[in-house]
């Protein structure tokens, strides 16, 4: 029951924004009402597919501690969302250096649609590449608009309660996973020891969504890959969903192809969203900004400045990324090999963010602090929950 | 005998770094979800009371500009230097004035000045907190 709520939540999300993206498509004004219609479409289909999809029973009663637990976990949602809604992270007057990526790029976009009821495709394209990014795509400020047009006022700190909707969704979809192998108990501390994985501190930002999207996704195929009766279809639309959000996730879904090479022709649904995505960018000559110029001598200058541009910047939650390497290097053939998919994925997505820094027109350190923190996030779900199953081979030992 | 007792001192050396492991990944996950509320982990420091009180007034004059100026049109918007967060204030008030083209250099159609003595010989639009919107 939780998990079909956790995934309506992901999904209902992606289609809300959606809805907003066909509004516009079809030149329909964005109002309450015609917004209201296309939800109530979109809750049709999702009754329809709610019926369709068998209830997977659970395997064991869950236990007093373990409810409690998940009572704490819930209370942590509720928390991060109270923390999102403090008045110094929306204040414009507040020019923080945390919170540019906020004002410059995802809320002043959703501002931006919002102001004009639609999405100025030729306007976005004037718009300078250095800090608007107007390549990326519109899903997360689509996403932010879709209360704002239902109450027709803007108020950003409703973003935080996506946020933590989200997050708390991507936190049901590791419990369940980690309740295949775990018992409920186990599965519920699991679960909280994620959270913060889950909830990230960036509201307003797209990485909260992407990972919400991104991860989900991971874990319902690494559900299928374990030989669990998994609906794949769910897995590819939380992927589109994430390649939608941030060019991170397009980078996402190829370390997914890479990691289960198998599942590629099963996939291939996100491939066709992200690919009409790249043919809509290039014709609306969309500008951006990693392939400008000449690339080999800035990649031998950039990698040449690694060192000592990753030598003070922490990964997110290093805490956690310590603690599940060890964890996982407790027993490596085995850890390996169980978690190969989930390992091999943030692997590969590493390796692409070393890629944009190598390629980055910018300079490099400057590029590497303000963002490393923040990207290394969308991948540590995935090693904290590979750290969880490690642990738990090893106390059972 | 020796054997035994080795591999099970290993057996338990193991359980308890993976204990260890677990509190530290308990640590660590809830953490940043409640640092907010103790006030560690990412600060968020706020600026003087001075600097919000100048923002404010520059965020209602950047307001008067968005009611006041078309869909599109491109503003040339002039702050003092020490306003212009080190050059990238036309980001920040491209989220006051979503739709316009905000400039801080070379030429436009409206122009707006802020804590500066505004633009002469052009046709005054609106004059309020702090700077004047003018039009060529």
């Amino acid at each position: 029951m939780m998990l079909r709520a956790a995934l309506i939540t992901l999904l209902g999300a992606g289609a809300a924004a959606a809805v907003l993206l066909v509004l516009d498509l079809l030149r329909i004004q964005w109002n309450a009402w015609t917004l209201a219609a296309g939800l109530i479409v979109v809750a049709g289909l999702l009754w329809m597919w709610l019926k369709q999809t068998p209830r997977t029973a659970t395997r064991a009663p869950r236990s007093a501690i373990s409810i409690l637990i998940n009572c704490l976990t819930a209370a942590l949602v509720l928390a991060h969302a109270i923390a999102g809604m403090r008045p110094g992270l929306w204040d414009w007057t507040d020019w923080l250096i945390t919170r540019r990526d906020y004002f410059f790029i995802w809320g002043h976009k959703a501002r931006l649609f919002f102001v004009e009821h639609g999405i100025p495709w030729s306007f976005l394209r004037t718009l300078p590449n250095d800090f608007s990014h107007p390549d990326y795509p519109v899903l997360v400020p689509l996403l932010f608009d879709v209360p704002a047009v239902l109450t027709s006022s803007f108020d950003p700190r409703v973003f935080a309660w996506i946020d933590a909707a989200l997050g708390g969704a991507l936190l049901v979809v590791a419990y369940r996973c980690l309740r295949d192998e775990l018992t409920p108990t186990e599965s519920a501390l699991g679960t909280l020891a994620l959270s913060g994985s889950a909830l990230l501190p960036w509201f307003g930002f797209a990485d909260g969504p992407l990972v919400a999207f991104a991860a989900s996704a991971a874990l319902l195929i690494r559900r299928a890959l374990r030989g669990h009766t998994v609906s794949l279809g769910v897995a590819v639309a939380l992927l589109s969903l994430a390649a939608m959000t941030k060019n991170e996730g397009i980078a996402f879904f190829v370390a997914v192809c890479i990691a289960a090479p198998n599942l590629i022709r099963k996939l291939w649904p996100a491939g066709v969203v992200i690919g009409g995505w790249l043919v809509a960018r290039a014709a609306m000559r969309l500008p951006t900004d990693v392939f400008v110029g000449p690339l080999l001598p800035r990649i031998a200058h950039n990698v040449a400045m690694f060192p000592s541009a990753f030598a003070n910047v922490p990964v997110y939650q290093p805490i956690v990324w310590i603690a599940a390497l060890v964890a996982i290097a407790l027993a490596p053939a085995a850890n390996l090999r169980r978690e190969r998919f989930l390992l091999t994925v943030a692997a590969v997505q590493l390796c692409f963010y070393l890629g944009a820094y190598a390629m980055t027109p910018y300079d490099v350190r400057g590029h590497v602090n303000g963002s490393w923190e923040r990207i290394s996030s969308h991948v540590t779900l995935l090693i904290a929950f590979a750290g969880l199953t490690s642990i738990r081979e090893s106390l059972r030992r | 005998m020796k054997i035994p007792v080795i591999r099970l001192a290993m057996m338990w050396m193991r359980r308890l770094l993976a204990a260890a492991c677990f509190f530290a990944l308990l640590w660590g996950g809830i953490r940043p979800v409640l640092a907010p509320f103790w006030g560690v982990g990412s600060p968020f420091p706020t600026i003087g009371e001075r600097l919000r009180s100048e923002r404010s007034e520059l965020r209602c004059f950047a307001e008067g500009v968005f009611e006041r100026t078309p869909q599109r049109a491109a503003v040339l918007f002039l702050v003092p230097p020490d306003d212009s967060d080190g050059g990238l204030v036309n980001h920040r008030l491209r989220y006051i004035l979503p739709g316009r083209q905000i400039l801080t250099s070379g030429d436009a159609q409206f122009i707006a000045t802020w804590h500066r003595p505004p633009s002469g010989g052009r046709r005054v639009i609106w004059t309020g907190c702090g700077g004047t919107l003018v039009q060529r």
